[in-house]
């Protein structure tokens, strides 16, 4: 039955209107052409048989009195009867009595009657017999014969109807099923071209025209619902598709003008790169230059210097008191000129020399420069809270402070004064600030101080080469930082520089194993996050107990130790004890809580370095742990 | 080294030279002054040991004032050369120099200089200095 299957629906709707009604009109073809050859000869027969008991009553009284006209006369009746083409009666001795054909008739003979029968069909016809009497006598025998293809046309004149009628009703069967094949197959016809377009052509504002409010219309209804979503959907998808192709365009356009930069910026670099060279290198010569011209300039200077102090020396008695107080003069101009060279080859010597960083505790630095200036009883120092520990060559630090405590001593005019030194704490940079009550730096020089050979002194009597402030911004500079002066006339100055906090083991001593010993384990975990973020090693334990299980099983040596000696379960003196046995070069800091009572007394164990006050900074951590890592002897301190 | 040892200077700076011998004067030393112009003249003159006629004395001098800036041979030269020489390296040399460069201090030292002066500026200074210094050596002995 694939055949069916395969069928198209336009062919199976007809084969479903069409097959019924060819069923039945064949059904009905059969039948009528078995009643036709079964019921037609049947009828037929009657008939004649009918004519022929009629006539044979009437013909019995012309026999008797053979009126043989007559007979054949009344024969003559029978051709009203179509069919009959040939009549004729016997008398008894089966002579022909008379007879009657139809023109045209090719009747032959008559046959002889069959015993016990009156009527039978051969392929001549149908043969009737009917005895003609008179009062009860036999006188003869009645014959009619009727042409085979009477009943035959009859037959076929029937067929023909039927099979026109059977053409005319399949006519309107298959116009029928035609129409209502339409009516189902086009729609469905068209939503499957509708279908077959989109699905080719992706044109979605295409819709089905409805034909009907029934269960087809119902589907174009849904399908064009679903088209219509569809296309919404596909708009919206366009939309975004355009969308997103305009923010890939403009990525592109800007991907493009990036790579455009980044070649443009490598090619720039690269000519930086050759430039910085060549800058370094210019630079670098000038520093000699200006080093070997200073210190060759030294020499005859000196000379100059020595020659003029023998003139004064020994032609005393000569000189006029004009000539001594121009040899006076000179000697003043060599000393000076003295300073500048000595200022050029410092300055030039900062450029050269390499740094040596390390943690240097700037009060000390301080209060050594303060000594060292040998001030008047009169000036006062004031360091309001101790300074702190700061990542810097030590050298240049004194100098720094020399330099800008010197200016301050020596810009103080008043017996009387006094220089506040302190800082603050910037971000990642320690701000200090020397402050004096001197004569202050009208704003126009505020930036002429730090230019070479910038001083604002007259130069009578004065050795100061102007180059302090310069050397003291090389320094800072050159260590990252920044200086500024803040000050009016009269109301002294405040000059303020900057240290950077050295904030990962990049630009410190590196990573430093830490193990913290602590029953809080907030702090602990604060603590193992701060020092982490700045790339040191942490491990960590509640008590003693657990900590050298743990120390005993990782491959974990600690440089230092954090230690709160304030809530240890065990005695402190004991885990210090095992502790010193255990790691004789871990350095010990005792970390106390602001509010911890006897802190600071168990701080004064000797194996504890220093302590620090709990909650503390990343900067200050790492200042603590750098300098411990630096520096392991004397005690360190944090300052708040 | 006594009070009559001669002393080597070694500097090709007149004024120095006129520096250290107004320095002797001034502090009434009387030790013989023998001057070398440079680190060649210097070896020159040490060579003719135990003569060392230039000064009036004809032993070895009991200590060398080396300038370290010097044309033909400087100081450092001169010391190295010195220092190889086994009857010469165990007279003391103080540097005496404007030099304050790192290396030329780091070389000297590492010659076995007994010590390194910057020259001072002021004359009144230089007296001091050079003061200091023979008498500090006049109190030492010298080696055998």
């Amino acid at each position: 039955m694939t055949w069916l299957s395969n069928l198209s629906l336009r062919k199976k709707l007809m084969l479903i209107s069409v097959t019924p009604t060819l069923i039945a009109l064949l059904l009905m073809l059969g039948s009528n052409l078995a009643m036709e050859r079964y019921g037609y000869r049947a009828i037929e027969k009657r008939d004649l048989l009918v004519t022929a008991k009629m006539l044979s009553f009437n013909i019995g009284v012309f026999l008797r009195y053979e009126a043989q006209f007559a007979g054949m006369t009344l024969l003559e009746a029978t051709s009203a009867n179509p069919q009959i083409d040939y009549a004729c009666i016997l008398d008894n001795q089966g002579q022909l009595f008379s007879e009657y054909r139809r023109p045209g008739s090719d009747f032959a003979t008559v046959p002889n009657q069959p015993i016990g029968a009156n009527s039978y069909f051969d392929s001549n016809g149908l043969h009737v017999f009917h005895p003609v009497e008179s009062a009860g006598e036999p006188l003869g025998t009645l014959y009619l014969h009727a042409r085979p293809e009477g009943y035959l046309r009859l037959l076929r004149q029937e067929q023909l109807t039927v099979i026109a009628l059977l053409l005319v009703s399949t006519l309107i069967a298959l116009l029928f099923a035609f129409r209502v094949q339409r009516l189902i197959y086009d729609p469905i016809t068209q939503l499957a071209g509708a279908a077959t377009t989109i699905a080719r052509t992706n044109d979605y504002s295409l819709r089905v025209v409805k034909q009907g409010e029934d269960e087809l219309g119902d589907l174009v209804d849904q399908f064009n619902e679903m088209l219509r979503r569809i296309q919404e959907r596909k708009s919206a998808l366009n939309r975004e598709i355009q969308v997103r192709e305009g923010t890939e365009h403009q990525l592109m356009a800007a991907n493009e003008e990036l790579q455009f930069e980044i070649g443009q910026r490598v090619q720039a670099e690269g000519q930086l790169g050759v430039l910085l060279e060549d800058l370094e290198r210019k630079n670098a010569e000038l520093q000699d230059f200006a080093y070997v011209v200073s210190h060759d300039l030294k020499a005859p200077l000196r000379g100059i210097s020595s020659l003029t102090t023998w003139l004064m020396k020994d032609y005393s008695e000569v000189l006029d008191e004009k000539g001594g107080k121009y040899l006076q003069q000179l000697k003043d101009r060599t000393r000076r000129m003295h300073a500048f060279i000595e200022g050029i080859l410092q300055y030039s010597r900062l450029g050269r020399a390499s740094m040596n960083m390390e943690m240097v505790d700037s009060q000390q630095v301080l209060e050594q420069v303060f000594e060292t200036l040998n001030p008047p009883e009169s000036m006062r120092l004031v360091v309001p809270k101790p300074l702190p520990l700061v990542y810097y060559d030590k050298l240049y630090l004194l100098q720094v402070f020399q330099n800008l405590v010197g200016n301050a001593l020596q810009h103080t005019e008043s017996p009387e004064g006094t220089i506040t030194v302190t800082y603050t704490h910037h971000g990642n940079a320690w701000e200090f600030s020397v402050q004096d009550t001197g004569v202050g730096i009208a704003p126009q020089h505020h930036d002429r101080i730090f230019r070479i050979f910038q001083s604002l002194k007259t130069r009578q009597g004065d050795d100061a080469s102007g180059i302090g402030l310069t050397l003291v911004k090389k320094i800072v500079e050159r260590n990252g930082g920044t200086i500024r002066v803040d000050s009016r006339p009269g109301e002294g100055s405040t000059f303020y520089f900057t240290v950077p906090i050295p904030t990962g083991p990049d630009k410190t001593a590196g990573t430093i194993s830490v193990f913290i010993l602590d029953p809080n384990e907030d702090y602990t975990r604060h603590t193992t996050k701060l020092l982490s973020n700045l790339g040191h090693r942490v491990q960590s334990a509640a008590t003693w107990t657990l900590g050298k299980s743990i120390l005993a099983q990782a491959a974990f040596a600690p440089e230092v130790l954090l230690l709160d000696p304030t809530h240890m379960a065990e005695d402190i003196g004991h885990v210090l004890r095992e502790l010193c046995l255990a790691f004789p070069d871990v350095v010990i800091i005792a970390c106390v809580p602001a509010s911890g009572e006897n802190g600071l007394a168990l701080a004064t164990y000797p194996a504890i370095l220093g302590t620090i006050t709990k909650p503390f900074t990343a900067e200050k951590m790492d200042a603590i742990l750098q300098a411990s890592n630096h520096s392991p002897i004397g005690k360190v301190q944090a300052h708040d | 080294m006594t009070s009559t040892t001669p002393i080597l200077l070694v500097e090709d700076d007149d004024v120095d030279v006129e520096n250290v011998t107004r320095a002797f004067e001034e502090n009434r030393l009387t030790n013989p002054l023998v001057i070398a112009r440079h680190g060649e003249h210097a070896l020159q003159l040490l060579s003719k040991h135990p003569s060392c006629e230039e000064g009036s004395s004809a032993t070895r001098p009991g200590l060398i004032l080396l300038d370290i800036n010097m044309p033909i041979m400087n100081g450092i030269e001169f010391l190295t050369t010195l220092k190889e020489n086994p009857s010469l390296c165990t007279i003391p040399v103080v540097v005496l120099t404007t030099s304050q460069e790192e290396s030329d201090r780091k070389e000297s030292f590492c010659h076995w200089v007994a010590g390194y002066f910057l020259k001072p500026v002021e004359y009144e200074d230089f007296v001091r200095v050079i003061g200091v210094i023979v008498s500090y050596w006049t109190l030492s002995e010298s080696a055998p």
